[in-house]
């Protein structure tokens, strides 16, 4: 592949006359302020920006991650390699193959969305055959037959995407919670904001929190209502954060989480403390133990009885067998 | 009738084309593949019979019991577009097709049914379709029909939540066949069960099913749950038993919706206004996501004590799917192995349809083979 080394200014790409033409330059503004500007997209990955010109003769940038880079480090002049006598897809695929980091599932997102933006109709290719011509280098095969699907996440909130990035999300995860509500996403974020949550969880909640709406119809400010009332709410979230310099998120949350579970499994929950209380008053001795499916699907307990010695098993045997004891077995065992 | 979607038909070979009528039929030489099973359910490909289409209809598991019902895959796809449906997320190709050549259909039944001479089998063709919704277009049902008149020891179950039953009520079925129906309170029909016929329709091509002297089938599976099932439900039951009488009622099942844990994301794409999938649901040990034991336990005990007061003694009730202890609790017994429950179903229908059974096989002899 024929190239030159080229110097370009900052100030270039503000100007629609510049040498890049960079109609783009207002995605380019959205980029910088994306998650790819976070600092997780180190300069080492593409070190240096390529253009190419277009059929107009116009030069356009290849690899806009690396504009943010180079936008980052302040410097006034910064290289670029300008491809020679090949067409935009040839210097993308180029580009793409000789990138030697597999990019993130929110940089891929980001950067078809941005090709798909700037280029298509401009080069005369189709969304569909650009993709078509990408998805194996991108390794966007389960999005083969639907780019729409691709184009469709990129729809999510910086915020949103910033934090799948962090979290170093698959395309799978975000395809899944891109097809809930944003609200609930925010609302989940702002507990993140304050306690942070790994990914797993914040899937969890998310899709149960849609759940609980879809099994009661509520909104979510009937969800965040119901909630408070029942005694959580990120003010009180905050205040903790404010006061504690260390959080743990399993004390932190536990009202939520808490509330959350009871919610969604209204039935099991109630069915539950039934049979816990029935557990409670018949195992007085810390030596017998009850365990029982929580899901309440298989039927029966399994029973423990821990003994140190010959008089501890001799006394678990004599509450066992006691007609008031055993009473309260058989009650435990129908509720189960 | 209901009007069914306007379906182009296509034929593998020149004498299923000529079977379905010259002019609507285009001959092709390969299933198209159509990865998207709304799609598929556009056309309708008449096929040759490939491999084998005789199964048993559920994964036979310890836990829950199965009734060990035989399944005949003479249909792929279906024209309706049930919420719930386990083929938008069962299918790797949606194009809807059917079984041209009945005849190879029955060789295959009537190969298996002399391997087992004892036993009586019940064999459905609804595993993948409607088992009556293509008549009008493909005469399936009608050929096979007639050749399990003079099966011995088998009867045939068309299952369909349609009202497709007019080509059949003139044949001479000789209480070989059981026509069944799907159904749930018009509320779930008209929300979830989309395309299909409606309750009334449902209804009326039941009581001309009765009238046409066909043992009836009711299948009240999946129940699901919402705000106002138990009167709805109830209702429902009144509505069927101000129709057709319970002695035409061959057999009932009852199930709840469940279904495998990747279905629910399908559900919710495909149908974003459902709200069925995300109710109290729980992961079984059987793999299938399914209501919480105590909601169903509370659904099947005020819906069987009503159907319970018009039900014939003779007709076999039963739980699709069920646990064991679940049984327990409402209907008081269990049986006591999936081979048992097939028994039951045999010695019932020896006394109600004696036409059915010929030949009845011990109770050692269903439980020793339950598995095959």
């Amino acid at each position: 592949m024929e190239f030159k080394i080229v110097k370009l200014k900052i100030e270039d790409l503000n100007s629609d006359n510049s040498l890049f033409s960079c109609e783009s330059l207002r995605e380019l503004t959205t980029l910088n302020s994306s998650p790819l500007q976070t600092g997780k997209l180190e300069s080492s990955k593409i070190d240096i920006l390529w253009v190419y010109k277009d059929v107009n003769g116009y030069q356009r940038i290849v690899n806009p991650f690396c504009l943010n880079d180079n936008i980052r480090s302040n410097e006034e002049n910064f290289s670029c390699i300008e491809l020679l006598g090949y067409s935009f897809l040839d210097c993308l695929k180029f580009q793409l193959q000789t990138y030697d980091h597999e990019l993130t599932a929110v940089e891929k997102i980001y950067y078809i969305s941005w090709i798909f933006e700037n280029f298509v109709n401009k080069e005369k290719i189709s969304k569909e055959g650009l993709f078509k011509e990408l998805y194996h280098i991108l390794n966007l095969q389960a999005f083969n037959h639907r780019p729409e699907k691709l184009k469709k996440l990129t729809r999510l909130s910086k915020t949103i995407l910033s934090y799948c990035h962090s979290k170093k999300f698959s395309l799978k995860q975000i395809q899944l919670i891109s097809q809930l509500d944003e609200d609930i996403l925010n609302y989940v974020l702002s507990i993140n904001k304050l306690v942070p949550v790994s990914a797993s969880i914040f899937i969890q909640w998310v899709q149960t929190i849609n759940d609980c709406l879809v099994q009661y119809s509520w909104s979510m400010e009937t969800f965040v209502d119901y909630m408070e009332t029942e005694g959580f709410n990120t003010n009180k979230l905050t205040t903790i954060s404010e006061t504690k310099k260390e959080f743990t998120p399993p004390i932190d949350t536990s009202i939520f989480k808490d509330e959350l579970k009871k919610l969604r499994y209204k039935t099991l929950y109630d069915y539950n403390k039934v049979i816990e209380d029935k557990v409670k008053d018949f195992t007085s001795s810390k030596d017998i133990s009850i365990k029982w499916d929580e899901r309440c699907e298989t039927p029966g307990f399994s029973l423990t009885i821990t003994a140190k010695s010959k008089q501890d098993f001799n006394d678990c045997l004599k509450t066992l067998n006691d007609p008031v004891s055993q009473k309260k077995i058989y009650s435990i065992l129908e509720s189960i | 009738m209901t009007k069914q979607p306007s379906i182009p038909i296509s034929a593998e070979t020149p004498s299923l084309a000529k079977k379905l009528g010259k002019e609507k039929a285009t001959i092709t030489t390969k299933k198209p593949i159509e990865k998207d099973y709304r799609k598929g359910k556009k056309s309708l490909y008449i096929e040759e019979k490939k491999g084998t289409s005789f199964d048993t209809c559920a994964t036979i598991g310890n836990e829950y019991v199965c009734c060990n019902v035989k399944v005949l895959k003479s249909v792929t796809n279906c024209p309706f577009d049930c919420s719930y449906c386990f083929l938008q997320n069962y299918l790797t190709n949606g194009t809807m097709s059917a079984v041209g050549d009945t005849e190879s259909l029955i060789e295959e039944v009537k190969q298996r049914l002399e391997e087992q001479p004892w036993r009586f089998f019940r064999i459905g063709t609804w595993e993948l379709g409607d088992s009556l919704a293509l008549e009008k277009d493909i005469n399936q049902a009608s050929e096979l029909i007639m050749a399990f008149k003079n099966l011995p020891n088998a009867v045939l179950e068309l299952k369909t939540k349609s009202d497709c039953v007019d080509t059949i009520l003139d044949l001479d079925h000789g209480n070989k066949t059981v026509v069944s129906w799907s159904i749930n309170p018009a509320k779930i029909i008209n929300e979830q069960e989309h395309k299909t016929a409606t309750l009334q329709k449902r209804l009326a091509a039941m009581k001309k099913v009765e009238d046409a002297g066909y043992p009836i089938g009711l299948h009240f599976d999946p129940m699901i749950y919402y705000p106002e099932w138990e009167a709805d439900y109830h209702e429902l039951i009144d509505q069927i038993f101000d129709t057709i009488s319970p002695k035409s009622l061959a057999w009932v099942s009852v199930g709840s919706l469940r279904f495998n844990p990747e279905m629910k994301q399908k559900m919710a794409l495909n149908f974003p206004k459902s709200y069925i999938h995300s109710q109290e649901m729980i992961l079984g040990p059987d793999g299938k996501i399914r209501y919480v034991k105590p909601l169903r336990l509370n659904m099947y005990k005020s819906f069987m004590k009503k159907l319970n007061s018009y039900l014939d003694p003779q007709t076999v009730l039963y739980f699709c799917m069920e646990r064991f202890d679940v049984w327990e609790k409402i209907l008081g017994y269990s049986p006591r192995s999936i081979g048992h429950l097939d028994y039951i179903f045999a010695d019932k229908m020896r006394i109600k349809y004696p036409e059915m059974v010929e030949t009845m096989g011990s109770l050692e002899m269903y439980e020793a083979h339950q598995d095959s």
